[in-house]
């Protein structure tokens, strides 16, 4: 079931998920979207037209970098992830508990 | 029936592609980005079909799924613009104007009165068309380089080969023209070979074994041609050796071969020592053409090793640069001292000179500029994505580094003059041409960082 969920908790947050991707295999931008839809369990559908700019963006600054490779005849271009890109995921999910510990215990505690 | 699907499906793609193509400022940046997205497109098509969906619907709403070309155009063009590395141009020139005040401060000096008079306005005008060089390469799409290198080289053998001939018979006067002692062809063209190596490698990527087998083969071939024909300068030959050999190693230690990394670098570190030792054992064996070592080659080394032996003759400047060195003050004596009529100084004995006039506090912040100037360039090209522009960045790096790093042990006295140039520093058109061109490539490679990254 896909949920219409609100986009800009999405927005902030979809660099990070992609690092996340990143931090276990290179991938191309397709696969990408596909295990986050699989991962998120069909929460999180990005769409390409957003995927690509931000892995751009991200590629700019260092994060991640890029390579083709010919994958049964087909040449594809794979994105990996850099050390740089490896401390700023670190950072983003430190950033990203604390968050969310905040929002659980606002909502849940106490009233 | 299929022909008007095929048309429809190609409609609707096209004219996604196009309207982000028209988002773009900068299209050189689109052939990349239209094959990332038109995989995508396809990719998602194949997934619909798989699905059921018809070849039509597919194609439609892979198309759709990919969202607004106008936004993600938009996006792209704000990411995808030429770059101008202002820090490494500002570098350059201020390293220039310093040679040519080095410069013009040790001309007058000069027992020659041609020199003392004319050579002033001639190294202005040598460095300005070094500048006019290191821009117009800047612009040049430096792909190119990487897509006709066969050709390319083989142009350059070309007229490396009708310059020997003619440094043989005698050079035809546009050539010669006066300039005969401020251009050296066979030094020109023997720098030019690194970034054709680069490219070379470039090629070769992802063969693994005959990959790196192929890119030996061709620095063997090129060294045959310049050293054993005994064009050019030996130390000069040996900075393209080093150069060329250490790109080998980084090309294995980043995986653009492919195949067993460690084995790679084994093999080229290898080589490192390898090429020296062959290169010398042929040089003093082999007794064909100019071959061999030159009386006064031998007699440069023997001297490095025993100065004061060779006080007459090559062992003179080593000497005349440890004076410098052991009498040197903080903030200089005002004169040239000990290169005071040296002739040749304005091009091998910069830094002494400028050490003896302006002392060690000055030459020291050269030495800050030049570090930060190859710093620059090491950051440039190891923060390239695109393979071409890491090897050319890369080469050029090592380069400017060894060239500065035998300059300056030839001024400090631990190294013969008249080993090589420093670039920006050292009087010559050969000079100024090289050393821009390749700054320019490194400017070239950062002007398309961001605008092609594969």
């Amino acid at each position: 079931m896909i949920m219409a969920i609100d986009k800009s908790l999405l927005s902030g947050s979809t660099a990070m998920l992609l690092l996340k991707l990143l931090s276990e295999k290179d991938m191309y931008g397709y696969e990408m979207i596909e295990m986050l839809q699989t991962r998120s369990e069909n929460v999180f559908e990005l769409k390409a037209g957003t995927l690509y700019p931000l892995l751009h963006q991200m590629e700019d600054k260092g994060w991640l970098k890029v390579y083709e490779q010919e994958v049964l005849g087909k040449v594809r271009k794979y994105y990996s992830i850099t050390e740089k890109g490896r401390r700023e995921l670190a950072a983003k999910q430190e950033e990203w508990n604390t968050y969310s510990k905040a929002v659980t215990t606002v909502l849940y505690q106490g009233v | 029936m299929a022909d008007e699907i095929g048309f429809a499906e190609e409609n609707v793609r096209t004219e996604y592609l196009r309207a982000i193509e028209q988002q773009l400022r900068y299209k050189k940046a689109y052939p990349e980005i239209e094959r990332e997205l038109n995989d995508h497109m396809e990719d998602q098509k194949q997934a619909y079909l798989a699905k059921g969906m018809s070849e039509e619907e597919a194609e439609q709403r892979a198309v759709k799924e990919m969202g607004d070309p106008v936004v993600t155009g938009e996006a792209l063009d704000r990411i995808h613009r030429p770059q101008t590395d202002w820090s490494l141009i500002i570098m350059a020139i201020a390293l220039s104007l310093f040679g040519i005040l080095m410069q013009c401060l040790i001309f007058p000096h000069m027992d020659n009165e041609h020199i003392a008079t004319t050579y002033q306005s001639r190294t202005i005008l040598y460095n300005l068309i070094g500048i006019a060089v290191m821009i117009a390469v800047f612009f040049f799409d430096y792909r190119i380089l990487g897509k006709y290198v066969r050709q390319i080289y083989g142009c350059f053998l070309a007229v490396s080969f009708f310059l020997m001939m003619a440094g043989i018979h005698g050079l035809p006067w546009f050539i010669h023209g006066g300039y005969a002692t401020a251009f050296q062809a066979g030094n020109f063209c023997q720098i030019l070979f690194i970034p054709i190596f680069a490219a070379f490698v470039y090629r070769f990527r992802d063969q693994g074994w005959k990959g790196m087998l192929k890119s030996f083969l061709i620095l063997l071939v090129n060294d045959i041609f310049f050293l054993m024909l005994g064009y050019g300068s030996l130390t000069v030959g040996m900075v393209v050796q080093g150069v060329c050999v250490v790109l080998l190693i980084k090309a294995a230690a980043k995986g653009i071969y492919g195949g067993n990394r460690r084995l790679e670098v084994c093999v080229s570190a290898l080589l490192l020592i390898g090429v020296p030792v062959g290169m010398v054992l042929l040089l003093t064996c082999t007794s064909w053409g100019q071959s061999g070592l030159a009386v006064y080659q031998i007699e440069r080394l023997r001297a490095m090793l025993h100065p004061e032996q060779y006080a007459d003759g090559a062992g003179y400047t080593v000497m005349q640069a440890q004076n410098v060195v052991a009498s040197a003050t903080l903030t200089g004596s005002g004169d040239l001292g000990f290169f005071q009529d040296m002739s040749g100084a304005y091009s091998d004995y910069i830094i002494s000179c400028a050490l003896s006039y302006f002392g060690i506090l000055a030459v020291l912040l050269i030495v800050a500029v030049v570090l930060a100037f190859l710093g620059r360039i090491l950051h440039i090209s190891r923060n390239q994505s695109n393979t071409l522009g890491f090897l050319l960045g890369t080469a050029v790096f090592c380069t400017l580094l060894f060239k500065s790093m035998l300059y300056f042990a030839a001024n400090l006295g631990i190294f013969p003059g008249t080993a090589v140039d420093m670039p920006f520093l050292s009087f010559g058109l050969n000079n100024a041409v090289s050393n821009d061109l390749l700054i320019g490539l490194v400017l070239s490679v950062n002007r398309y960082r961001k605008v092609f990254t594969v």
